[in-house]
């Protein structure tokens, strides 16, 4: 059954039938908000707190979007109000864990032994992860809904209620943003061709 | 092309969203330009990877119930369609029982509520003023239509 037939039935009463629509979405809506808070706990009620407030606005919804589209958009915008609820705590949690610190300091290792392979090793992805997590607001959510959650830059655009072109534009700069901190960071600029001018 | 148009393009690219003049525009850059090719193939492998990771984290399976014990299960129901054109329907009904019961207690004159003894003489009123002159009427039709009758039955013996 199409998720607007799903949200006809509920609108007419049928409302146990909102357990399906949750189990459609509840992996990429919880690893949403995992991306954002990096804690479980926290992206469990952020989770909740999306799936609630798309429930009582389910009226609203009706006729309007893509079902997927106005989720994504209740999820990105809890998220976000989250972060800035939360900020200091988040900047603590994402940026000066010592752990991610010692991750960083063995990736360098790494990186000068096979400079070429290791970036595209699985491990390593926790340091891109981290530094996507430090970038501002308008950047980091179109990295995680590009890497992270594999939406098109059109169905991000379609999210945010922005054009695509300035997904294009947040896309590429972002990506600029997080080889410049790198290199600065790190030593590491995803190879040298980073560094290099186009 | 431009390396940095084809840089902001390779998201959609990527992603299947551009179309194919486009596309094979960018093809014949990625083909020349290491610089750029090796950009493109970055980005697949990376969104390769997070993507995996993305996917890897599941939602605790609590999760479904903890939410259905949140939301208000009543909200659709108590206004669902189907719902509310029963109620009307009802309501319509009773609205309507209401008001005829309310217009026959009430006194003509004053509009005042009636005891049992002016209800009965309404009601003796009504019979005297409507039903006693359709009765007369009723009558008259069946006079008439007997004496057509029998002005019939002379008419064929006569032939």
């Amino acid at each position: 059954m199409r998720n607007e037939e799903i949200v006809e039935l509920i609108l007419k009463g049928e409302t146990e039938l909102y357990a399906e629509i949750i189990s459609r979405y509840q992996n990429k809506v919880y690893s949403t908000a995992y991306s954002y808070t990096r804690d479980h706990e926290e992206a469990k009620d952020l989770t909740q707190e999306i799936f609630i407030k798309l429930y009582n606005n389910l009226e609203n919804f009706r006729n309007k979007a893509n079902l997927s589209t106005y989720l994504f958009r209740i999820a990105v915008n809890k998220c976000i109000d989250w972060t800035r609820k939360k900020r200091a705590k988040t900047i603590s949690i994402l940026a000066c864990q010592n752990d991610e610190e010692a991750d960083i300091y063995d990736f360098i290792a790494d990186y000068h032994s096979n400079p070429e392979e290791i970036f595209l090793k699985q491990e390593n992805a926790d340091i891109i992860r981290a530094e996507i997590a430090r970038l501002p607001e308008i950047y980091k959510t179109v990295m995680i809904m590009y890497y992270f959650q594999d939406f098109s830059p059109q169905e991000i655009a379609d999210i945010l209620n922005v054009p695509r072109k300035t997904i294009d534009t947040r896309l590429f700069r972002a990506r600029n943003l997080i080889k410049k901190r790198l290199v600065r960071n790190t030593g590491f600029g995803g190879g040298r061709v980073a560094v290099q001018p186009s | 092309m431009l390396c940095n148009r084809v840089r902001k393009d390779l998201y959609r690219y990527i992603s299947g969203e551009i179309n194919k003049s486009e596309a094979s525009l960018i093809q014949e850059h990625l083909k020349e330009c290491f610089i750029c090719r090796q950009e493109y193939e970055r980005i697949v492998n990376i969104k390769h990877i997070l993507s995996n990771m993305g996917r890897s984290i599941e939602a605790p399976p609590s999760l479904i119930t903890s939410i259905m014990d949140s939301i208000d299960l009543q909200k659709y129901k108590s206004i669902g369609i189907n719902v509310v054109n029963s109620i009307r329907r009802v309501g319509i009904s009773l609205i309507a029982a209401g008001l005829i019961m309310a217009l026959m207690s009430l006194h003509p004159q004053t509009g005042k509520y009636m005891d049992t003894t002016n209800i009965g003489r309404n009601v003796a009123m009504f019979q005297k003023s409507i039903i006693k002159p359709l009765e007369i009427i009723n009558n008259n039709i069946i006079d008439i239509s007997q004496k057509i009758f029998q002005l019939n039955i002379s008419l064929n013996k006569g032939r």
